[in-house]
């Protein structure tokens, strides 16, 4: 049923941008400046990856569903995307995106310490939507990210990345931006989503 | 540069199709995207830098089948998982199941075991462990040898005592275990009333009639199509007002039996069959 549904949906719907925002460590002031420039009239979908504790309540979708217009919604196992909501990874699962637009989860190992882990997202996205997709990697303290961004560059997808010397703890956006040859945006968090709706 | 190793969806098909033929498995009703990257990352393991060279090797049955099993499925397992989950079973199901005389209790895909014992040790602190049967099931036999074993890392202890103590446990977690060697030793008391099986639920029947089955992230590896069909095999395990609980982050909402399933806790995905 869950099939037929996404698969109706999936048809009635033009293909539309997925921007993922990755952060760790520093990134939550990013992620709501980042959320406050939203306006209603989004035209793609948002799903936002935070390293965080595996027991963290889903408080957080609440909390930045008050600090922005559009939709906030926390991910389960098949949730599909659909454009003008913003999508929340949960604590402990690995997130990754089908083919037909759903969202799955995955409990396998830890990669660079982190479940969710931004550089398995970013291979899942980008395998599946190409050029469609938008990566955005904020303040953290690890390189998670670094090796996810690779495969975001060689499927033609964008990466945009905050300034490392602005951000709080600058690793891993330094790590994207020394991993790959040019990315195509290096800006202040305050204009990350204007240079990110650019493309939507 | 590391070389980046990618597999097309075709290749992804082939695989399907080869380790059904030569190693009897079927992953055909695994959700792609998990599949696509543990094949992903057996082929580094292997140190296969094309699918050809996979291909190669899978061929040339360089694995068992058990081995493949193993490296394809995804076992991650605590205790007390999700420590509310436990702690709605304690105060509001307990009460249901004590009132039956003798309580069957299924694990669908009870991995290395940390399930059953967490339920063991909330059973055994409200009485009714000697009355309880827990069927313990996995497609993998190795981390059923492993469950049968109750060995554990001491270092996962320290996060598994703050989800017990959450999970509205009365003693203290270390009552149950003896550590050595950076091991714990789960009591043996807590097994007495497991049975372990290997089962594929997949193509698996009905063993018997069950008053509660926990199955908690198994359905993030299924194709919706097979979801269905274990669901539908859950609700025939069932007694009427039996209780089935998936996964925190699963659902049964969109699936063809949701008629046949009362919704108990939506947030914790507890649901009840009707009669």
């Amino acid at each position: 049923m869950a099939n037929s549904r996404s698969i109706e949906k999936e048809h009635s719907q033009e293909p539309f941008k997925v921007a993922l925002f990755c952060g760790s460590s520093g990134a939550m002031d990013v992620l709501e400046t980042f959320l406050s420039a939203i306006d209603r009239g989004l035209k793609a979908a948002i799903v936002v990856l935070l390293h965080r504790k595996a027991t963290t309540q889903d408080y957080l979708a609440r909390y930045l569903g008050q600090k922005t217009l559009v939709n906030v919604q926390a991910i389960e196992h098949g949730t599909l995307l659909e454009k003008g909501t913003i999508y929340m990874v949960p604590a402990g699962y690995h997130c990754l995106m089908e083919k037909n637009m759903t969202l799955s989860l995955d409990l396998s190992e830890k990669e660079m310490f982190s479940r969710p882990s931004a550089d398995v997202s970013l291979e899942s996205f980008s395998y599946n939507l190409k050029e469609r997709l938008i990566a955005i990697i904020v303040s953290g303290a690890n390189a998670d990210g670094a090796k996810g961004a690779k495969w975001v560059w060689k499927r033609n997808g964008k990466i945009i990345v905050q300034q490392p010397e602005e951000a709080s703890i600058g690793t891993m956006p330094m790590a994207v931006i020394e991993a790959i040859e040019t990315v195509d945006h290096i800006v202040p968090s305050n204009e990350l989503y204007t240079t990110a709706a650019k493309y939507f | 540069m590391e070389t980046l190793v990618e597999i097309s969806e075709n290749e992804l098909d082939d695989f399907i199709q080869l380790s059904n033929k030569l190693y009897g498995l079927d992953f055909s009703g695994y959700a792609m995207e998990s599949l696509r990257r543990r094949v992903l990352r057996l082929m580094k393991l292997k140190s296969c830098d094309s699918f050809t060279a996979f291909k190669y090797f899978l061929t040339n049955h360089e694995l068992s089948d058990d081995d493949l099993l193993n490296e394809i499925t995804v076992n991650t397992t605590e205790m007390f998982r999700d420590a509310e989950v436990f702690k709605f079973v304690r105060d509001e199901i307990f009460g249901v199941l004590e009132t039956y005389p003798r309580i069957n209790i299924w694990h669908a895909g009870c991995s290395t075991g940390e399930e059953p014992l967490s339920l063991a040790i909330l059973l055994k602190e409200r009485g009714l462990l000697r009355r309880s049967v827990q069927y313990c099931t996995d497609i993998n036999s190795e981390v059923i040898a492993q469950a049968k074993k109750g060995i554990y890392e001491l270092k996962e202890m320290k996060e598994y005592s703050s989800n017990y103590i959450k999970s509205g446990g009365e003693l203290s977690l270390s009552d149950y275990y003896v550590a050595n060697y950076g091991k714990v030793k789960m009591s043996s008391e807590l097994q007495d009333n497991m049975v372990f099986t290997k089962h594929n639920l997949v193509n698996g029947t009905s063993f018997n009639q069950m008053h509660m089955i926990m199955c908690r992230n198994v359905f993030i590896y299924l194709t919706t199509a097979q979801q269905n069909k274990v669901l539908r095999l859950f609700i025939d395990s069932l007694v009427p007002r039996g209780y089935l609980i998936l996964g925190a982050k699963e659902s049964a909402v969109f699936s063809t039996v949701l008629n046949e399933l009362e919704i108990v806790n939506g947030k914790l995905k507890i649901y009840r069959k009707r009669t």
